[in-house]
Formats: C-alpha cells, structure tokens, sequence
C-alpha cells in the first residue's frame, strides 16, 4: 500500500517523505505509549497476581481450618455421625458412630468405605435389620431427607436418626446421617407417662372428675370420672365451652372471677352447681389451676371436681334440725323464763297464805291439811328453782358475778341455817376451816351458796344423828389462785358404791325408797356438780352404808385483792343536766335506787309500769331512761319499743339502761335489740350503777386510793398494837416470831421460879417479860404480869399462886393459837405489800 | 473508546483513500497525542466522531455511509480476531442472535468498563430478523455496516431496512429479510 509518488517532483518528493517522517513518527509515538501501557498494565498484572496469591493462601488457610473445626465437631458430637458422598463412599465419621454399631475400624479407617457394604454390618444390631435396610434405601433412592426417625437396636438402645442431604445448588453432594442415643429420654418420657397414668388412676379412682380446658373454657380434655359424674361421654364434651355447657347463669361473676385468678397463675377452690347431660344439678367442690405451655405460659386450666351433692343435702338437712332444735331450745328458754315468774308467784301466794291460815285457830284436821299444803307447796317451789338453776347452768347462760367473797363467812352463814333444819335431831355441825385461807376469794357467793347449801341440805336431810362437817383446806397457790379443797362429811345413811354416779344425775336419788321416805326432787346433787364443773372443779362422792357418806371437790379461786394494802374509793357526783327517769314497780328497788341517786346528785321521776313512763316521756325531757323489765301493765320492753318508734317525742333518742333479773344472757340480748343502750343485771352494787351511767358520761367518779392498815385481831388489843406498831407491820411481824420462838423458855422460867418460891427473882422474870405480851396484844396476860410482879410484897398472891398460874397457862396456851394466826397473816400481808 | 476502534479506523481511511488522507484528518486540534493512537489505549468517544467528521468533509462521504463502510471493515477484524464466535454460527441470523446474549458478555469479560450498545432480538420468522438497537452514542449506521459485514461473511443476501425510533438516533430498528 505504498502512496502514490511522483518521482520526478521534487516537491512531491519532499511532501512524500515529509508525510513519512510524520507517519513515523506517529507510529513510534503510538508504540512508546503502547509499551507504557503494557508495561503500566503488565505492573497491574503483577500486583493482581501477589493479591490473588496471598488471597489463595489465605482462603486456603481457612478452608483447611474450617475442615480441622469442622472435623472435630464432628468427632466429638454425642451424636454418630456417617457423611457419605453422592456414590456412597464414606467422606467422615466420628469415634461415637463406631462405638454405636461396634465396628474394629477407626473413624478414620471407616473412610473411603462403601456405605452399602458398612449398613449391611450395621444393620445386624438392629431388631429388624431388614426394616433399617428398607429404611435407608428408601432415604438414599428418593433423595428425601428424613428427621427423628426412630430405629430400636437388638440391646435395648434406642435411637433417633436424621438424614440430611447435602446440597450446593444443583449439585447433589451425598448425605449426613446422624444417630442419637435417645434410650434414657425415652425412658424418662415413659417415667413421666407411667406417673401421671398412675396420678391420673388415683385421682380418677378418689372419684374425683379432671377436666382440662383453655383459656376460653374450651374443653381440651375430660377424664372418665367427669364425664361419669355429668353423663356424657368424653367425645361428646371435647370442643364444648365449658362454662355455657355446664354452669348455670348465675356463676359469671364467679367465673370471671377464677379467669383472672388463673391468668395470675393461681389456684383456688370453690363450689359451683353443674348441670348433668340429664339436666339434673349436681354440687362440685372444684379445685381449679393454670396449666402452662412449656414457655410458661398460661394456656388454659385444669379442675379436679368432687361431687358434692350429698353433703350440701346433708348440710341442708343439718342447718333445718339446727334451726328446728335452735327455735325449740329458744321456746324451752322462753317457757322456764315465764315458768319462773308465772309459777313462783302463785306458789308464794300459797305458802303465804298457808301460812296465815296456821294463825286462824284452825282444827286438827284442818292443821294437817294446811301441813300437807305447805309441804306440797314448798316441794314444788324447790322443784321449779331446781330447774330453773340447771337449765341455766346447762345452756350455759349463766353470767357469774364475782365478787370479793369470805369463805369462812358463807359457810359459818350456812352452818346456822342448816342449825334450823336439823331442828331437833341429835346432829352437830362442825367447821373445820384452815387458817392458811386468811385471805378473801374472787366468787359468786350465790353460786357457793347454791352448792355449799345443797351439800348441807342433803347430808342433813339424810342424817339422823352424828355429826356434819364442813371441811376446806388450802391445797396451794399459785398465781394469785388459791387451789381450795372442800369436804361436805356426815353420819347418814350412806349411798350404795353402785349408785355413786346416778345421784349426780337430774331426777335421779339413790333408789325409789329415798324418794318415798325423804322427798326431794333429785336435781340438788345435779346442780352442783354442774356448778362446780362451771367453777372448773369435779364433784366427787364416797360412801359406806349405814356410816355416812362424804362429798368433796377442789376449786381454784381468784385471791381477792381487795385484803392487800390499798383500796379504791370511789367519790359519785351527778353530772347530768336534765332528771333521770326510774322506771320500776317493787318498792325495795325503788327505795334503793332512789337513794342512790338522791345521794350523788341526780333528780329523778318514779313511774311504776311502761304506761306511765310513757305518759311522762310525753311530757318531759329527761336524761337517761333507767328501765325495769317485768312490770305489770306495759313491761319495759313495750315501753322501750314504743318510745322508739315515737319519732316525734323529744326522748325519742334518750339512752335507756335496761335493769334485768334474770342472769340470762339473752334477755340482755333482747333488751339491746328491744333499742335499750345498756344493761345491768340486779341486784347491782352501786359501783355498777355508776358504771353504767358513767357510760353515758353522767357521773364524775374521782377515784381515791386508800392505804388500808393491817388489822390486827379483835381478840388481840388491836388499839394498843395499832399505836405500838404505827403501820410498821415488818416489825409487828419479826416481834411475833420473836415472841413465839422465846416465850415457852421464858414462862417456863418463871414456873420454875414459881416451884422454888423464889419470889423476888419470880417478880423480876414477870416485870421482864410483861411487855412481851403487851407486844403481841395480849394486854390482859400483860396485865396478870403485872400483878405476879407485886409476888415479893403480896403474900395473898403468894397464897393464891398455884391457881392464879394455871389460869395464866390455860389463858397463854389458848391466845397463843391466835398469835400463830397472827403471825401467818403478818408474812402474808407483808408478802402482798 | 477502545484503542483498537482508533488504530482500526485509520486503517480504513488509509485503505480506502490514502495515508495523505490519514495524515490531512489527524492535523485536526485536540486530538489526544496528535492521534499517535495505539490499539491498547482508550480515547475519548469524540475523537472518533470528529474524525469521522472530518474525514467525511475531507472526502466528500456522506457520513452514514461513511460509517456502515467503517462498520463492514470492523466485521472483517472482528473475525481476523475472534473467528471462534464465527465458528459456532451456521448463518448470519444465528450469529447477530448471539450478540446480545452470548458476544457482549464476552466481551465484558475482558473489558469490564466497555460501553455497549444493546439489541432487542426478534426472530419475525425464519427469513426475517429484527434488532432494535440502543446506545447514547447513536451508531446505528455503524451498526448497519456491521449487519452487512455480517451477511457478506456468511455470504448471505438480505435487504436491511432502517427505521428510527426516536429522532437523535438513540434507538433503531433494523429489519433483515433474507
């Protein structure tokens, strides 16, 4: 392609080369840049390529790193582990898959194996070796991957196998097989089966109805005894609500009350009734729980129902009898109430004017008419106190009223009375009473009468002649309590051993004979034991016929302490502005309490009945109402009732205080809900009188404490010692011991003296221990010293001696008993100070 | 621009109108080295313009055909280059069907930073195929040379029509009927 020339212009010629020249040197232009390029590029290569080498060396690094990882994860996995290749060639395994099936070749020996000939070995260890043949072709044919497939070995082992296929995008690169020991987690899952079969059968066979449901009380599962219980069969209830199928309408509140209770995870009880298939009800004790899903949450619940219809009818039934037997007791109540009243008054007025008849002159025949009557009367008035007292005691309705009570008083009290009984049967009475007991008891003195006089009455009704003895004996104290035992001993006719227990019973004497010879209605003995076990004590009885019989019993009672130092005083003082009302028909009661209230300031009005309090309610405003209850023509409860329902009467809301008769808890009860505001049993002292008032702020009581001085015996000179002493009753204390332990030796002393007729120094002995005697309040002893003084002078002394000595020493050995009285009454005086 | 296209062109000025040709078209300003061009180097895609430019006021070729001609030229160095592609197709239709899907990816292998036109294919029927072509460069005539370049290496006859789609040049139909 060489340009056209033309050779003979020189011109041409010169443009031609000059074209060249420029060609040329474009062209070595363009190879210089070109080899730069190269070059520059061939650098780029070069760099490219050191990359690319430490890239591969690296990745290679990796790759043979992730191998090693990956291998070790393999080995040491507490799974077997087989990878086999897409033509079944062994690529990898681990030590736990040889150990598995037992093969003599390493892990590592195992690779490059065919997998067809390795299962065939393995599979001898399983129990159906054709079944995991089968198996495993199947796996490998179909190309599927199959997960948790469970394959029993012939040793019991159990495992689970996973095949995974191997892929890496079209490419198929064989599979990974992987065996797990489950054995023990089967084990521990048929544990965890057979237990909750073996609670579901217990639960089942204590008759108790399981049913599961969830959170919107759908049934999930009902358990045989439920569905039993409510007669329908389990695949009739499944998917059923619950609530709607069972529970009548009025247990939404419940219901939502136990969703929410279960939300918060708790358990309750509760009863609910359940309608039956049969549309019958049944009651459920159900004890409901959540139950939760194993993230913890809650997904329904579970109630174990116990059919409970029998014991509600029984509770039922049990609530009618009791409100049946409760109505009953309260018309028995009511009955011996008005029996008490209605009956005693009539008898009264019998006995009364039997009594007065006995004045009229009558006949003989007539006398002993009148001696029937008044025995008849009196039997019957003991027979209507008698029950009146024990159907007291037994409800329990009595209120005791204790109160600082000398023991020795009641019962020297009582031994008088009886004195009249006995009239003139040749029976003494005596009292055998230990000193120790110096202090007075916190008791009922009605309730101590009532047994002590029973006692008495019977022993005395039952002896013809002897003695009756009354024994009490300090036992211990303990606690400010005194443990008094108390002996009730007579010559009488005895009781039979076999009847020791029946006399204690109500009706019931020793036998028909002693009905018909002595009377009597058989409840004394049954009043008191009845007492005494109300006073925590135990009545007992020994006997032996024809010689007398004994009855004793111990009590604990409250040591008063009113015999310590001090004594409250209290000073009354009316503080009401307006008058009082006193609303009581018997004129003793009036009087007391007229007095009462005139003395610490009150003005009053008297109405004798209901009626005529209301007519003065009518007419003035008072205070405070003080309102009897039995009283003729309107009684108390009436007038309260009325007065309350009076809206427009200024008393309207006055305070009224109820005064009863009856120690029954329940006319107080009646009187309160009758609209009375307070009440107080009579007879009442006038503390209590103050008390009840001072409730409603209408008294001032200034309290004024007292110290009390001991006193000593009246039949010491108690003036004298009271001036000796000054209240230092220590001293008065430490100067009687002195006295006791000193004297005997001293008097005896001065006998001897008195033998020798050594009279100056007999004198002298007489003037010294003169004021020993002063000292312990024997004035009159200390006076004979002072006349046995004057023995050196006066010989008609002298004369008289021997007599004037012995009436000394009969008149010292019996004041010397009340001085060792004294003595124990000092230390414990001295002890409560 | 390909370094290659360059060298390719100044060897199709020289052979169809002389070096002198060469020498008067490569005087022009700005062109990068004074159009010392090597085949491995790349230039800006508007050297080539302003020398087609140039060449075609030098020589008085319209520029279309001036550019089909340079498009026949390039077929003829493509298969001197790279007869495999040839190889695997039995006819022209085949060949221009595989450039979308089988040449440009290839091509992109060794130069990743290549700006390629794109070719919508449709086989019409057995004798008649249509490309429509795409490329800012608006190079249709030099696809049109390429088309006939194409036809003449498997020594087949057709009658191409060109159609443009939009007025810049920017997208061409081709229909080929044999």
């Amino acid at each position: 392609m060489a340009p056209k020339s033309d050779s003979k212009s020189k011109d041409d010629l010169s443009a031609q080369v000059a074209l060249y020249q420029r060609r040329y040197e474009r062209e070595r232009r363009a190879r210089k840049s070109a080899e730069q390029l190269l070059e520059h590029k061939s650098l780029e290569l070069f760099d490219a390529y050191k990359e690319l080498k430490g890239l591969n060396s690296s990745l290679e690094q990796k790759v043979l790193q992730r191998n090693e990882t990956l291998t070790t994860l393999i080995k040491n996995l507490s799974t077997g582990i087989m990878l086999e290749d897409e033509h079944r060639f062994i690529l990898l395994t681990n030590d736990l898959f040889r150990d598995l099936f037992k093969l003599n070749r390493s892990a590592d020996e195992l690779i490059g194996l065919n997998c067809t000939q390795v299962m065939k070995v393995i599979s001898s260890y399983f129990k159906d070796p054709e079944l995991y043949i089968e198996s495993t072709e199947r796996i490998i044919n179909e190309g599927v991957e199959v997960f948790g497939e469970v394959l029993e070995m012939k040793n019991g082992t159990v495992l689970e196998r996973d095949a995974v296929r191997i892929d890496s995008g079209d490419q198929f690169y064989g599979f990974l097989w992987q065996y797990k020991d489950i054995t023990e987690q089967q084990r521990t899952q048929q544990k965890i089966r057979d237990s909750e079969e073996k609670y579901r059968g217990i639960i089942e066979n204590m008759e108790l109805g399981m049913l599961e449901v969830d959170l919107n009380h759908n049934i999930v599962r009902a358990y045989d005894w439920f569905c039993d219980m409510l007669g329908y069969q389990e695949h009739e209830l499944i998917g059923k609500n619950a609530k709607q199928l069972f529970l009548p309408d009025n247990y939404d509140d419940l219901m939502n009350n136990q969703d929410t209770l279960r939300s918060e995870g708790q358990q309750s009880v509760y009863e609910v009734q359940m309608k039956r298939k049969n549309g019958s009800l049944i009651w459920v004790l159900i004890s409901g729980a959540p139950f939760y899903d194993n993230k913890g949450n809650v997904i329904g619940s579970v109630g174990i129902h116990y059919d409970i219809t029998d014991r509600k009818q029984l509770e039922d039934d049990l609530l009618t009898a009791r409100n049946q037997a409760e109505n009953a007791r309260e018309a028995e109540k009511q009955f011996l109430a008005n029996m008490s009243h209605e009956i005693r008054n009539p008898i009264n007025a019998i006995t009364g004017l039997t009594n007065l008849l006995y004045d009229t002159k009558p006949t003989k025949e007539q006398l002993e008419h009148l001696d029937n009557i008044k025995y008849s009367a009196d039997i019957l008035l003991g027979l209507i106190s008698g029950i009146l007292d024990l159907s007291k005691i037994e409800s329990g309705n009595l209120d005791f009223v204790e109160s600082s009570t000398n023991l020795k008083d009641v019962i020297d009290a009582l031994i008088q009375i009886i004195g009249f009984k006995l009239e003139d049967k040749p029976v003494k009475v005596l009292q055998e009473f230990d000193p120790n007991i110096d202090f007075e008891v916190m008791a009922d003195s009605t309730v101590l009468n009532q047994i002590f006089l029973n006692l008495l009455s019977n022993a005395s009704k039952f002896t013809e002649e002897g003695e009756i003895k009354i024994t009490s004996k300090l036992l211990e104290i303990e606690d400010e309590e005194a443990l008094i035992h108390f002996e009730f001993s007579d010559t009488g006719i005895g009781i039979p051993e076999d009847k020791l227990e029946t006399i204690f019973q109500s009706f019931r004497q020793a036998d028909k004979e002693t009905k018909l010879k002595y009377g009597g209605t058989g409840l004394g003995l049954s009043i008191c034991r009845n007492l005494v076990s109300a006073y925590g004590g135990e009545i007992h009885a020994s006997s032996m016929i024809g010689k007398g019989s004994i009855f004793y019993f111990d009590l604990r009672l409250k040591i008063s302490q009113s015999s310590a130092a001090v004594i409250k005083q209290l000073e009354i003082t009316s503080t009401a502005s307006k008058k009082l009302l006193v609303v009581e028909d018997n004129k003793i009661n009036q009087q007391y309490l007229a007095g009462l209230l005139r003395k610490w300031g009150f003005e009053y009005d008297l109405a004798e009945n209901g009626q005529i309090a209301l007519d003065l309610l009518d007419k003035n405003e008072y205070e405070l109402i003080l309102m009897d209850i039995r009283m003729p023509v309107m009684d108390g409860y009436e007038a309260t009732i009325r007065l309350r329902n009076t809206h427009q009467n200024v008393n309207h809301n006055t305070p009224i205080i109820a005064l009863t008769a009856s120690a029954l808890v329940d006319e107080k009860e009646r009187a309160l809900a009758a609209g009375m505001n307070y009440h107080i049993t009579k007879p009442f002292t006038p503390e209590q009188l103050a008390d009840a008032l001072g409730n409603f702020d209408l008294v001032h009581q200034e309290e004024i404490e007292q110290l009390v001085d001991f006193t000593f015996s009246e039949e010491l000179d108690n003036e004298y010692l009271d001036e000796f002493y000054q209240g230092d009753f220590e001293r008065a204390e430490m100067m009687f011991q002195i006295f006791l332990r000193v004297m005997d030796k001293e008097i005896e002393e001065l006998a001897a003296l008195k033998n020798n007729e050594d009279w100056d120094a007999f004198g002298s002995q007489a003037h010294k221990i003169k004021p020993n005697f002063s000292m312990v309040g024997l004035t009159e002893i200390s006076e004979i010293m002072k006349e046995f003084e004057s023995a050196p002078t006066n010989a008609d002394l002298r004369r008289d001696i021997e007599a004037k000595f012995n009436y000394f020493s009969n008149k010292f050995e019996k004041r010397r008993k009340i001085v060792e009285t004294e003595v124990a009454k000092l230390s414990h005086f001295i002890h409560l100070v | 621009m390909r370094g290659i296209i360059f060298t390719e062109y100044l060897d199709f000025v020289e052979t169809k109108f002389g070096y002198a040709t060469v020498d008067q078209i490569l005087t022009i300003d700005g062109l990068t080295d004074e159009g010392a061009y090597t085949s491995v180097g790349k230039y800006p895609f508007e050297e080539i313009v302003a020398l087609l430019v140039e060449t075609s006021s030098k020589t008085s070729v319209a520029l279309p055909n001036l550019m089909s001609s340079f498009g026949e030229h390039v077929m003829g160095v493509f298969y001197k280059g790279y007869p495999d592609f040839f190889h695997s197709s039995q006819d022209a239709f085949t060949f221009l069907s595989s450039i979308e899907d089988v040449i440009h990816p290839q091509v992109l292998k060794l130069y990743p930073d290549a700006e390629l036109p794109s070719f919508d294919i449709k086989r019409v029927s057995e004798d008649h195929l249509e490309m429509t072509y795409h490329s800012v460069r608006r190079m249709g005539d030099f696809a049109h040379g390429l088309i006939v370049g194409c036809l003449e290496h498997y020594q087949e006859k057709a009658k191409i029509t060109q159609e443009n789609l939009s007025e810049d040049g920017t997208k061409i139909r081709f229909k080929i009927k044999r």
